[in-house]
């Protein structure tokens, strides 16, 4: 009996101990200057008598996000997109000479440990500017940090209060969350004819976020979602939800989630005999979710996203050449969003020169006006939103492919 | 879908995860009757062993293509095996309190999430079910055949066990090592292998439960440590250190989460199968089927 409570308590401090161990120390920081120093044509000579690789003092970024985990996939794109931005930067010379250096960690979409990462670059690795975070959550929390320190924090998050906190140093290298579900719920609504929607999300600030937006667009066309079903960030099994789903009999289920989840949704949803209608935002664009859902079940799921192929224009087709060169795979729209945020902090960087602070780098961004990026046409707005549009797509033959109607 | 169905189908889902927290939990009874020792990294073994089936099944070592019985046989059996070196690890630890156990197997537990990490990367991935994606339809009950599989397997697995334990010799012996530890060494029992064989018996489990689960839930390294907290969850529910209630703690765990979801709210699901949990323990502090009297001091 006394060891039944020793037991409980136990359980209780384990639960304590996985929610605040110190576990990850900086992954792998790419060293600034390996890239061979082989300058393209088009390269800036800097006022140095070399034209090659920067070879100045570095100046440093930082990168945290989801890099283990579920959303490991997030951190994993946001790495890469923001890697090959900064190495082509560097092999190009850099900011006027001086390389860009990227340390990176892992916040395992943990909001209490992405705050201390995010005190640790500002105190610890005096960065100018971090990638803070992938998720929503955690770049809500690390808003104060970075506004107290004046560095420039750019996120792929969506949630619409990440600019809506008055900061002028916070930056969405993307639409926020309305851009991709209004225009769905009016294609759904307007063009297809659906009326019954239910609604599935996870607990955190992107798919709460979602599912707000997903609700008030339908309200605004008259109409109330059947069922609102929620589900931690890390669950697999989703039987429960989906049950209570079903017996309201939808038309359409809407995901507000990530890729692993909705895709894992979308599979178990078929499974359990749903024949109708799916759609989503930017996570049922990626590839992720096509390959966790499988082929089969993702055939005709709408999506809308910033992104959608890497076919879209010669930009594009040149940007997913380069990234496959690198990584070995195609990018996708995270891998997208923030190699077009990191040229928007490259380009600040540079106006800046040679005042290299959070503050004068924030201060560039904000007057950067019509810059053509992968996602289409940047305007950075006072608030530090910078894009707002998305297209619609639907999943054909195991592509997502650009949805004429 | 009328009310019948919904509960029915609720059901079997619980039934299925519930499952697959049986088998974990019979890792950590196995492992707390022989040694008295609670192993907090039974997550991360669960998750190891589902990796070293699941990388066969997807021809992700040189390229081969296992079918996936076999596949599963494998992860099995170097599960086994990685248990047998664990053992001896661990040896030390079983004698010692129960916060340095508790620390030494958490830290093994990390240790074990890192390793995965750097040989199979953060990732993760989806994996197809070697059975069709169509559901069986029964009454409305849509029945799917990997879950079929799981809880059919599962049973199979708990049935073996609870014979090899109550029927063969070397079950008696492990039976009488996990009761008396000294009379069984008096009576010429080879303890420390008995307890090596418990402790490779629950890894193997646990793999068996990975590798069943894998095509239905998703494969990464973060995947063992829910699992191995509702395996703890179940193993104290059913009565710590016995086969029977690691079993329907199990089950009963799974439903719990299953019908929250399905019928009280998705949004809490976890508190309410961990708050069911506390209250039951509090009205019957030895567990559902009653704690076995191991007391190794």
């Amino acid at each position: 009996m006394k060891r039944t409570i020793v037991f409980v308590l136990i359980a209780l401090m384990v639960m304590l101990a996985a929610c605040a161990s110190p576990t990850p120390a900086p992954t792998a920081a790419p060293q600034p200057t390996t890239a061979p120093a082989q300058p393209t044509s088009a390269a800036p000579a800097p006022a140095a008598t070399k034209p090659a690789a920067a070879t100045g003092e570095p100046i440093k970024i930082a990168i945290i996000g989801a890099m283990s985990g579920t959303n490991a996939v997030l951190g994993d794109w946001m790495k890469k997109g923001v890697t090959l931005a900064v190495e082509e930067k560097n092999a190009a010379g850099g900011i006027h000479g001086r390389p860009i250096q990227i340390v990176i960690y892992d916040d395992e979409a943990d909001t209490a440990k992405s705050v201390s990462l995010a005190q640790k670059v500002a105190t610890d690795d005096k960065v100018v500017a971090a990638w803070a975070t992938t998720n929503s959550n955690s770049a809500l929390a690390d808003i104060p940090i970075f506004q107290q320190y004046k560095i420039v924090q750019l996120t792929n998050g969506t949630n619409v209060d990440i600019t809506n906190k008055g900061s002028p140093y916070v930056f969405r290298a993307c639409p926020a969350g309305p851009a991709y579900e209004n225009p769905l719920v009016d294609f759904l609504v307007q063009v297809k004819g659906f009326k019954k929607f239910a609604l599935i999300t996870d607990t955190s600030a992107y798919g709460k976020g979602e599912a707000d937006y997903q609700t008030a667009e339908l309200q605004k066309l008259g109409l109330q979602p059947l069922t609102r079903q929620s589900y931690g960030i890390d669950d697999k099994d989703f039987t429960g939800q989906l049950t209570a789903i079903l017996q309201t009999n939808p038309e359409v289920i809407l995901f507000g989630g990530s890729e692993v989840a909705s895709g894992l949704i979308a599979k178990q949803a078929r499974q359990l005999g749903f024949k109708g209608q799916m759609a989503g935002g930017s996570a049922i664009a990626t590839p992720k979710f096509a390959e966790t859902a499988g082929a089969d079940v993702v055939e005709g799921i709408f999506a809308t996203a910033p992104y959608l192929t890497n076919d879209l224009n010669d930009m594009t087709r040149a940007f997913a050449a380069r990234y496959k060169a690198r990584w070995g795979e195609d990018p996708e729209v995270h891998g997208a969003n923030t190699y077009d945020g990191t040229q928007l902090l490259l380009m600040a960087m540079d106006k800046a020169y040679p005042n290299e602070t959070g503050e004068a780098i924030a201060a560039a961004l904000h007057t950067i006006k019509g810059y053509q990026g992968l996602q289409g046409t940047f305007n950075v707005q006072p608030n530090g939103e910078t894009i707002d549009k998305t297209q619609l797509g639907v999943w054909k033959g195991g592509k997502l492919l650009p949805y004429t109607q | 879908m009328n009310v019948v169905s919904i509960f029915l189908q609720t059901l079997v889902g619980g039934v299925g995860i519930g499952s697959l927290y049986a088998l974990v939990a019979l890792g950590y009874s196995m492992q707390y009757r022989s040694m008295g020792l609670v192993n907090f990294a039974q997550g991360s073994i669960y998750m190891i062993g589902t990796y070293f089936g699941i990388i066969w099944y997807r021809g992700m070592v040189m390229g081969l293509q296992v079918p996936y019985p076999a596949a599963f046989v494998i992860g099995i059996v170097l599960n086994a095996a990685l248990g047998l070196v664990l053992e001896r690890i661990f040896r030390p630890l079983a004698n010692l309190d129960l916060m340095l156990m508790l620390l030494g197997t958490i830290g093994l537990g990390y240790v074990l999430d890192n390793v995965a990490i750097i040989t199979w990367g953060a990732e993760g991935f989806a994996v197809n079910s070697p059975l069709p994606n169509t559901p069986i339809i029964i009454g409305g009950v849509a029945l799917l055949p990997q879950m079929l599989l799981l809880i059919g397997v599962s049973a199979v697995l708990m049935v073996g066990l609870t014979v090899f334990l109550s029927k063969t010799k070397i079950g008696k012996a492990m039976r009488a090592a996990a009761a008396d530890r000294e009379t069984a060494s008096a009576m010429g029992i080879p303890v420390n292998t008995t307890n090596a064989l418990s402790f490779a018996i629950g890894c193997g489990l646990a793999a068996a439960a990975g590798i069943l689960a894998a095509p239905i839930v998703y494969v990464n390294p973060a995947m063992g440590s829910p699992v191995g907290l509702k395996g703890f969850a179940a193993f104290i529910l059913g009565g710590a250190g016995s086969v029977p209630g690691a079993i329907v703690g199990g089950l009963v765990f799974g439903v719990l989460e299953a019908v929250s979801a399905g019928f009280v709210s998705s949004a809490y699901t976890k508190g309410i199968a961990f708050v069911v949990m506390v209250v039951v323990l509090m009205f019957r502090p030895g567990g559902i089927v009653g704690e076995v009297t191991v007391d190794k001091v």
